[in-house]
């Protein structure tokens, strides 16, 4: 059953924003909403601006222009303006692209690190921990290592995981199938969809791979070169020709 | 004979220590924010001058001059990054111009003040000989100087290791992205790294001094460089790298002096930098890649 725009309650709200590194505009008057419990992605081809507004998003660029809001369950937060700490403080959770983990940390480091600078209970912290290694087993198997020296389906747990520690109201992910084996992918988007429907987290996911994409969340918003061209629910959109178009040109 | 190599390498030691506090100085800052800080040296000078402040001032306490002095680097290094360093903006080279005629302004200023002559330094007490075996002879300020350095280290890499801020800027290091990410202030990080930086040049400044009975305006040149080649040779980023190519170091230049003399001091350190750069351009104990932004 489809959820509908209009009977949602959105726990963000993204209203035409304008992402620019200086004289150069990389996405303008964007405008997107997450509801309650749901799993939305943002399409497009290269360099449509994809990760520009997802990293306006999470407060790795201030955006030239609009408004974000964030409803917590108790107050509204307006994100604009605020930097990516104070936003993480806020439980908004981002995982970037690349460069995901720390790579001279061991593991269990990478883990502590996630709730370290956002939870002021030291013993919750240990138990989110321990808690998050019985649920990566393969995590709790490589405590010790160091996280660069994982390999990239691992790196990408562990990124995930560390997002967890803090117990976040909403994940942004970057392309979380970048540089992942088919077999492993599967595994990682399986994994979102039961952080999802478990933690009752929402997300909003920019991809690459359209097909896994479409499969995982409720509704795609398609950005076109700055711009976004159009929405909808997964379903529709995976029959609707305007997506090929969006890649292809049409 | 057997006498004079152990005295110097008790001199080796502690001068090694120093270079090392010198090189992990250098280390924070580059690490958190990527820039090479050239006022270090001259920050090291106006915390070994402070001490000779609060006693010109005509308080008589080593103690208190130490912390004064401290203190004093402390806010010079805070002021250098307000002025040279936050306003540039994270440019690297803009960021080398700048902090090197904050030095030369500090140097010149502290000159001006002072007409320039080496001064001679405070102890902290008298000077006491304990005979450890036969003619193996060690002093009460040299036990305290090597005490002092090497307790400085650890303490510091016990704070990297294990503190939250010390994390953050381990962190910071690291990622500054993702350091956001995981709810790092990663501006005030990079202060507090440029702080703790200056209050251990500070350190390295007085500790310097009294090894050496004295202190002067350009002190900070030869103790910067030479934190500088260690960081070179250890490898950018790596903190027990520094400590141990600085105790090396340190021994080495000491027996250099027991070998031909004086003037043989730098030759060793300066080929070491010069081998470094042709077999193992990372450093010893660097990792690949990880050599700055533009160096």
């Amino acid at each position: 059953m489809p959820i509908s725009v209009s009977d949602m309650q959105p726990i963000l709200t993204v209203d035409r924003i304008e992402v620019r590194y200086g004289k150069v505009v990389a996405a303008t008057d964007i405008s997107l909403v997450i509801g309650k419990g749901e799993i939305v992605t943002l399409l497009g081809p290269n360099g449509a601006g994809k990760t520009s507004v997802l990293k306006a998003i999470a407060g790795l660029v201030a955006p030239a222009d609009g408004r974000i809001a964030f409803d917590d369950g108790k107050t509204v937060h307006e994100l604009a303006g605020k930097p990516g700490h104070v936003l993480a403080k806020l439980g908004i959770a981002h995982v970037p692209a690349q460069n995901i983990v720390l790579p001279r940390m061991t593991v269990e480091e990478n883990l502590e690190v996630g709730g370290r600078f956002l939870m002021s209970d030291r013993a919750a912290l240990q138990r989110s921990v321990r808690s998050l290694m019985d649920r990566f087993p393969i995590l709790a198997e490589r405590r010790t290592q160091y996280a660069g020296l994982l390999s990239g389906g691992e790196q990408r747990q562990l990124a995930i995981a560390r997002a967890l520690v803090a117990k976040p109201r909403l994940m942004l992910l970057d392309e979380p199938s970048i540089g992942l084996a088919p077999k492993t992918l599967g595994e990682i988007f399986g994994l979102l969809k039961r952080i999802n429907r478990e933690d009752g987290i929402e997300m909003l996911l920019v991809e690459q791979n359209v097909v896994k994409a479409l499969e995982l969340a409720n509704r795609a918003y398609v950005m076109r070169v700055g711009a976004m061209d159009f929405s909808g629910p997964c379903e529709d959109l995976a029959r609707d020709e305007r997506l090929a178009n969006a890649y292809l040109g049409s | 004979m057997a006498e004079y190599l152990f005295e110097q390498f008790l001199i080796g030691i502690s001068t090694g220590a120093i270079y090392a506090i010198v090189a992990i100085g250098y280390n924070l800052v580059f690490g958190v924010m990527n820039v090479l800080n050239l006022s270090h040296g001259a920050v090291m000078m106006v915390g070994s001058f402070g001490v000779l402040l609060l006693f010109y001032l005509g308080i008589d306490n080593f103690w208190l001059a130490v912390a004064f002095g401290i203190a004093l680097a402390l806010v010079t290094g805070l002021l250098v990054e307000r002025i040279a360093v936050r306003p540039l903006k994270g440019n690297w080279w803009n960021i080398k111009v700048a902090t090197l005629g904050a030095a030369m302004f500090l140097e010149n200023f502290v000159t001006r003040l002072t007409d320039g002559r080496p001064m001679p330094y405070p102890r902290p007490f008298k000077p006491v000989y304990y005979t450890i075996v036969g003619d193996f002879e060690v002093s009460n300020v040299q036990l305290f100087l090597i005490a002092c350095s090497l307790g400085l280290m650890v303490a510091m890499m016990l704070f990297l290791r294990h503190t939250t801020p010390g994390k953050a800027i381990r962190v910071v290091a690291q990622n500054p992205d993702l350091a956001q990410c995981v709810g790092v202030n990663v501006q005030q990080t990079m202060v507090l790294g440029f702080a703790l930086s200056a209050a251990l040049a500070g350190c390295a400044g007085i500790l310097n001094a009294v090894t050496f009975g004295s202190t002067y305006p350009f002190v900070g040149q030869f103790l910067g460089l030479k934190g500088l080649v260690i960081l070179i040779v250890a490898g950018i980023g790596n903190v027990r790298g520094c400590l141990i190519v600085a105790l090396v170091l340190g021994v080495l230049e000491s027996f250099s002096v027991v070998a031909g003399g004086s003037q043989y001091r730098d030759l060793v350190a300066y080929s070491a930098l010069v081998l470094t750069l042709l077999v193992r351009p990372h450093g010893l104990f660097g990792e690949e890649g990880r050599t700055g932004r533009e160096i």
